[in-house]
């Protein structure tokens, strides 16, 4: 039988230096493979009216469209890690294109939220709250620790006490 | 028992160095200089893993992967890929070789992979279960210094004398697992058998098979009768990891063993009285399945006569650390290293991670330490730098607000180190100025 996966809910543009490996490692600590939803940012809420199914990218075909470079680099690091990895797409950056996908996909693990995503401007506190609330599994959102996020991977990083839970 | 490993190279240098390397671990291995030599003491005698270089002259790696797989043996394989040639890894992975690794390699690296398939081995000498575990494993230790975890101890050592069903609840990695073991091994049936089982890796026949049993002929394959574990569990304990993902139907006829201890084999004609007290765990959200009709409300209250809920790791900070200290104990022997302790500074990037993974999470991020620690102590460095990278929360459904005030928290710290340049922060953050603007103004609000 498959393994579970662990879905990545991921902005095309967002920046993957150490976002991948540590969704590749937990996903490997909790025993699951990967799946990531690639979710494009729409401008106005109302284009996405997140009734659109998300599609697969198929890794193997060269032309995968606008997201080759990031697919290819995404696929190269799994591979290397032995990872299983599945990559969606969908159109819009609304919660119910989120939804949508835990249903027409099952088998999701938990679900991890990039950090662009995580402050996206079309997703309300409440909507991702609300989110949480229907989904039967744990969703939870990433953000760069603001120090290290600034100095870049220079050794340095800050423990902001505000933000545990 | 340690593992058996054969090693497959035909480079005597790197040969000897690989069993040296893993002897030293502490495992039993031999080498074979070519595939044909391989291929000969595969035959004759078994072994756990295979360790095979994808390139030998007359028989390759993936030849000897090929043979294992051919004649069902268990023996995991990794292969050893020459550099860039990711291809070849693919089509070992496709052939059913568990990992690879690319040369030029880091024996670190090979030693995780081999001990990550002894865990796998582990767990599944157990889920097959068939070799029960009558009264071994009866050392448990439970780390607890938190509250909450104080609590759920002595509430088993409250319930030592009941018989009663429980339904484990936590998410992932928090140790249901374990503290199944606990209330089993403390309980009136610790001398009988426990047994375990994860409902979320078996298809449905197969499960309604390890489950029930079968009958001779029930189907392709029933060469023979077998015992199923609520039968084998007689007396003892069945614990059911992950019971939602069990498929309806067989939720159904779990309730009537549950109900009336009583069920049939596949095939079978004959029912079959057991004495079995069951422990299930589930780690989704247990109302929205219910909701969903994943899991049958029925079947919900007779198995949560007692609910234990364990809270994740990061809702118990306490735990963190006595629990790296305590897998620090737990490893160091298997790696012939000399570390005391976790310096001050290692020990509070740990504090504040928040361990999606739970438990399982910190054990691994410590067992790779070790590894990769040549110091004394468990430095930063030897950590993985991700997780001093990115704050991890949970999106929390009952409280909208924190999701608010820690969108304006981190924005204003952001905004903050760069000096009050909020088109930087902007930018740093990936939202449009007017968000950012939002974000620190929707947070005052509250
Ligand atoms: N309180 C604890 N003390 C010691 N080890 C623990 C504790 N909690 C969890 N572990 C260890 O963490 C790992 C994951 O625990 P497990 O019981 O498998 O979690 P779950 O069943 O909830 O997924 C196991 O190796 C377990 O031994």
């Amino acid at each position: 039988m498959e393994k579970r996966n662990l879905l990545f809910v991921l902005y095309p543009e967002e920046k993957l230096d150490g976002l991948l490996s540590y969704a590749i490692d937990l996903a490997k600590a909790r025993d699951e493979d990967l799946c990531i939803l690639m979710v494009n940012k729409t401008d106005s809420p109302a284009e996405g009216n997140g009734h659109e199914m998300a599609r697969e990218i198929n890794t193997g075909d060269e032309k995968a469209g606008e997201y080759k470079k990031s697919v290819r680099a995404i696929v190269d690091e799994c591979k290397k890690s032995g990872v299983q990895v599945n990559i969606f797409t969908v159109g819009a950056d609304s919660v119910s294109a989120i939804e949508n996908f835990l249903k027409q996909k099952g088998g999701i693990g938990m679900v991890l939220l990039g950090p662009r995503l995580r402050m996206s401007e079309n997703i309300t506190a409440e909507e991702m709250s609300n989110l949480a609330k229907r989904s039967s599994v744990h969703i939870f959102g990433m953000a760069r620790r603001p120090l290290y996020a600034i100095t870049h991977g220079k050794e340095g990083y800050c423990f902001p006490s505000t933000f545990s839970v | 028992m340690a593992l058996k490993i054969l090693i497959a190279e035909d480079e005597a240098i790197t040969l000897k160095h690989l069993i040296y390397t893993l002897q030293q671990e502490g495992y039993y291995v031999e080498g074979a200089g070519d595939g044909q030599d391989a291929l000969r003491k595969i035959e004759s005698d078994f072994f756990d893993i295979l360790i095979a270089d994808i390139k030998m002259p007359g028989l390759s790696g993936i030849e000897l992967l090929e043979r294992i797989k051919k004649e069902q043996l268990e023996t995991e394989v990794i292969i050893i890929t020459g550099f860039g040639s990711i291809g070849s890894a693919v089509e070992a992975m496709k052939k059913g070789a568990y990992d690879y690794i690319t040369k030029p390699f880091d024996i670190d690296e090979l030693i995780l992979r081999v001990k990550k398939i002894e865990d796998k081995k582990i767990l599944k000498g157990e889920n097959t279960a068939l070799k029960a575990l009558f009264g071994v494993n009866k050392k448990i230790s439970i780390i607890a210094k938190s509250e909450s975890m104080k609590k759920i101890l002595s509430l088993i050592e409250n319930i030592n004398d009941s018989d009663c069903n429980v339904l484990l609840t936590g998410e992932s990695g928090v140790g249901k697992n374990l503290i199944a073991r606990m209330i089993h091994f403390t309980s009136k049936r610790q001398d009988g058998p426990f047994l375990a089982i994860n409902c979320a890796t078996l298809t449905e026949e197969i499960l309604a098979s390890e489950l029930f049993g079968h009958k001779r002929g029930a189907f392709t394959g029933a060469v023979a009768t077998k015992k199923g574990l609520a039968e084998v569990a007689d007396t003892g304990t069945l614990f059911l990891d992950e019971i939602a993902e069990m498929s309806p139907s067989l939720q159904a006829k779990l309730l009537k063993v549950v109900e009336e201890g009583e069920f049939f084999r596949v095939g079978g004609t004959r029912s079959i009285k057991v004495d079995v007290r069951f422990i299930a765990a589930i780690n989704q959200n247990v109302k929205s399945l219910i909701a969903d009709g994943r899991f049958r409300e029925d079947l919900y209250y007779r198995l949560n006569v007692m609910e234990i809920d364990t809270p994740p790791l990061r809702k118990r900070r306490k735990d963190i650390e006595p629990l790296s200290r305590y897998f620090l104990q737990k490893y160091l022997p298997g790696y012939n290293k000399k570390i005391k302790d976790f310096t001050k500074e290692a020990m509070d990037i740990l504090k504040n991670y928040s361990f999606p993974g739970n438990v399982r999470e910190l054990e691994n991020i410590i067992e790779r330490a070790i590894i990769l620690e040549k110091k004394p102590f468990i430095t930063s460095k030897s950590l993985p730098q991700t997780i001093k990278m990115f704050h991890i929360e949970t999106i929390d459904p009952s409280n909208i607000k924190t999701i608010d005030e820690f969108n304006m928290e981190y924005a204003k710290q952001v905004v903050e180190m760069l000096g009050d340049n909020k088109t930087k922060a902007a930018e740093l953050l990936g939202i449009s100025r007017t968000s950012l603007w939002r974000i620190l103004k929707e947070g005052n609000r509250s």
